[in-house]
């Protein structure tokens, strides 16, 4: 099932407006989690529809990702990106992409996309505390 | 629509256009008006302005020569004429004929003393063009967020919008289409190609559509030259450049920026040394888009050799600040000098314009490698879009003619001077504001949504900018600064 991933902070009211978006746009949710890191919070969600959800919550201002990518959360330093970056390129795996997605209290929250043939290769790769 | 019989002389308009080419005259900016009166059963129309300005008329109804029409009347009702030429000869009443209906034929060809019908829009279409250009002065009077210039006037080149111009391909080359401004959009990328530090001999280039354009072109290029590089870019870089490539379909690693915008170069030298087997194609940032920060390329071309890379591309998208830097006296390293390989300009940014544009410019010896790859598929022009407006290159290059070197560079004295003004004022009054070297952005708290809206402020996250271009004066920054006070959010 696809999911969307979506950055926001931790703040009253941020899940109530959330749901509140994917209904004003007639979109069922199917399952929700949410995360807290700090004063940045994560919400991850899948929906009966994923395309028409993140234009809505894209109109709505949140910053929303599919899970295409693999999201990683890491240390916000000079060379943690490139370790990674080492990581991949060792096990001959290309990046695609890798995109900044959010920066808070000394965190980074990372998108990272591969070919969809080296994705699974390229998750076993990444250490699962390094995941969101 | 409403039909109405006209006759004009078909000495009308001789000597302005080519050859059996139809023609449209200028916008009127006067309200015009229309009365009917006894003439042979045909409409009359009076202009009802004294103004000296367009003085120009037409007569209709035969020989009468009492009653006069406005060709601005005319073009307000999107009339075409037609001048000599097959089937339309020189003799009373020849010729004048219609436009606006898909309905019509595309082209009808008249006979000599022919009537002809003229289409109008209803008055509700009008009204709704009316409410339009309301809106358009309104919002025109309180633009302080976007980097577009509203100063400016190119009434002295605006007949040439009555032409199908076209700068179709290369400017460069030759085109068989000779109604374009080729010669002149070739004078424009050669003044361009100084500012940015580029012999002109040596300088490629064309009139984009603006700057996303100018910086797919740079990217391309870069791809075309090294197909397995990998475009190495900052946080803080434009939207548009994800777009670009997603389009060419380019391996890319977005890069920290530091808190005043600039790229972070730690991060950027530890993630090439990692990837030091693949070429750099760098995308610089000359002026981001939310801070107006500038990349400094003497320093990526510093990382580039202390890790020997030896295959690297620079592009610099240099939008608003690339007008900025060539005019001040200690400029950020921006140009072709500090290693750029290709870079965009807006051309309706800085210099204004109704239409928006830009330029690219790169090195000639490129686009012959890229013109050679262009040949396998048998075509050879290298510009993106093919067919081109020609009233773009026409109109920078007017701008350029006119202002010259010592014009641009007081209006961007004049532009930094309100930008330190604006850092102050909003300063003074408890919102803490700063901006970049030679940077008219001022950066600030956002605040709160009503102002935003007023002044249409392009808002990120915790921030909001203003920018003082040409337009922008110390009486709006006064107002701003007020609004964002009385309208401080809780």
């Amino acid at each position: 099932m696809e999911r969307i991933v979506i950055m926001a902070r931790d703040e009253v009211g941020v899940l109530a407006d959330v749901t509140a978006t994917l209904a004003r746009a007639n979109i069922n949710l199917e399952s929700i989690n949410t995360q807290v890191n700090g004063d940045q919070g994560t919400i991850i969600i899948s929906t009966d529809d994923t395309d028409r959800a993140l234009l809505a919550l894209a109109d709505a201002g949140y910053s929303a990702v599919t899970d295409d990518a693999l999201l990683l959360r890491l240390k916000d330093e000079p060379g943690a990106l490139a370790r990674i970056a080492q990581r991949f390129s060792e096990a001959g795996i290309n990046i695609r992409s890798v995109h900044i997605l959010d920066r808070k209290d000394g965190m980074a929250t990372i998108a990272l996309s591969t070919s969809p043939e080296e994705r699974e290769r390229a998750e076993s790769l990444v250490d699962p505390a390094e995941r969101v | 629509m409403t039909g109405k019989m006209l006759f004009l002389p078909s000495h009308w308009g001789r000597g302005a256009g080519g050859e059996g080419i139809p023609y449209r005259l200028r916008p009127a900016c006067l309200p015009l008006t229309n009365r009917q009166t006894k003439n042979g059963g045909h409409p009359v129309f009076h202009r009802h302005s004294n103004s000296k300005r367009n003085r120009k008329r037409l007569e209709i109804g035969g020989n009468d020569r009492k009653n006069v029409i406005s060709p601005l009347f005319l073009w307000e009702r999107n009339v075409h004429l037609w001048r000599e030429g097959p089937g339309v000869r020189a003799s009373p009443n020849a010729i004048i004929t219609l436009a606006g209906d898909a309905s019509l034929p595309a082209r009808p060809v008249p006979r000599e003393g022919e009537v002809c019908i003229v289409y109008e829009l209803n008055q509700q279409a009008r009204d709704r063009l009316s409410a339009l250009r309301r809106a358009f002065d309104e919002a025109s009077d309180h633009m302080l967020g976007y980097p577009v210039n509203l100063d400016f006037n190119y009434d002295e080149i605006l007949p040439f919008l009555n032409y199908n111009a076209n700068n179709v391909g290369d400017p460069f080359h030759g085109t068989n289409y000779r109604v374009n401004s080729h010669e002149f959009e070739r004078e424009v990328i050669g003044r361009f190609a100084s500012l940015m530090r580029l012999d002109p001999d040596d300088a490629w280039g064309y009139v984009t559509t603006g700057g996303t354009e100018g910086n797919m072109y740079g990217l391309y290029m870069a791809r075309e030259l090294y197909p397995n590089g990998v475009v190495y870019f900052s946080q803080d870089t434009h939207y548009s450049i994800l777009k670009i490539l997603r389009v060419l379909n380019m391996r890319n690693i977005m890069i920290k920026s530091q808190d005043n915008g600039e790229i972070d170069y730690d991060d950027l030298r530890e993630t090439i040394r990692i990837n030091r087997d693949v070429p750099v194609i760098f995308m610089a940032n000359i002026g981001t888009t939310m801070k107006g920060a500038v990349d400094n390329l003497r320093q990526v071309r510093s990382i580039l050799g202390d890790l020997a890379i030896t295959q690297s591309y620079i592009h610099s998208d240099a939008a608003l600040s690339g007008m900025i830097l060539p005019f001040v006296p200690e400029p950020q390293p921006y140009g072709f000098d500090e290693g750029a390989d290709s870079l965009a300009v807006s051309g309706h940014k800085l210099i204004g314009s109704p239409i928006p544009c830009g330029i690219v410019l790169t090195r000639k010896e490129y686009v012959s490698r890229i013109a050679r790859s262009i040949e396998y598929v048998g075509v050879m022009d290298t510009t993106i879009p093919g067919s081109r407006n020609a009233w773009t290159p026409l109109m920078l290059w007017y701008a350029l003619e006119k202002l010259g070197y010592e014009g641009l560079k007081g209006l961007v004295a004049g532009m930094l001077e309100v930008a330190e003004y604006a850092e102050a004022r909003l300063n003074d009054s408890g919102i803490q504001a700063w901006r970049n070297p030679n940077s008219v952005t001022v950066v600030f708290p956002r605040p709160s949504p009503e102002v935003v809206s007023k002044w249409q402020l392009a808002p990120y996250r915790d921030i909001a900018h203003l920018i003082t271009m040409p337009h922008v004066t110390c009486k709006m920054v006064d107002e701003l600064v007020d609004d964002c006070v009385a309208l401080a959010p809780a």
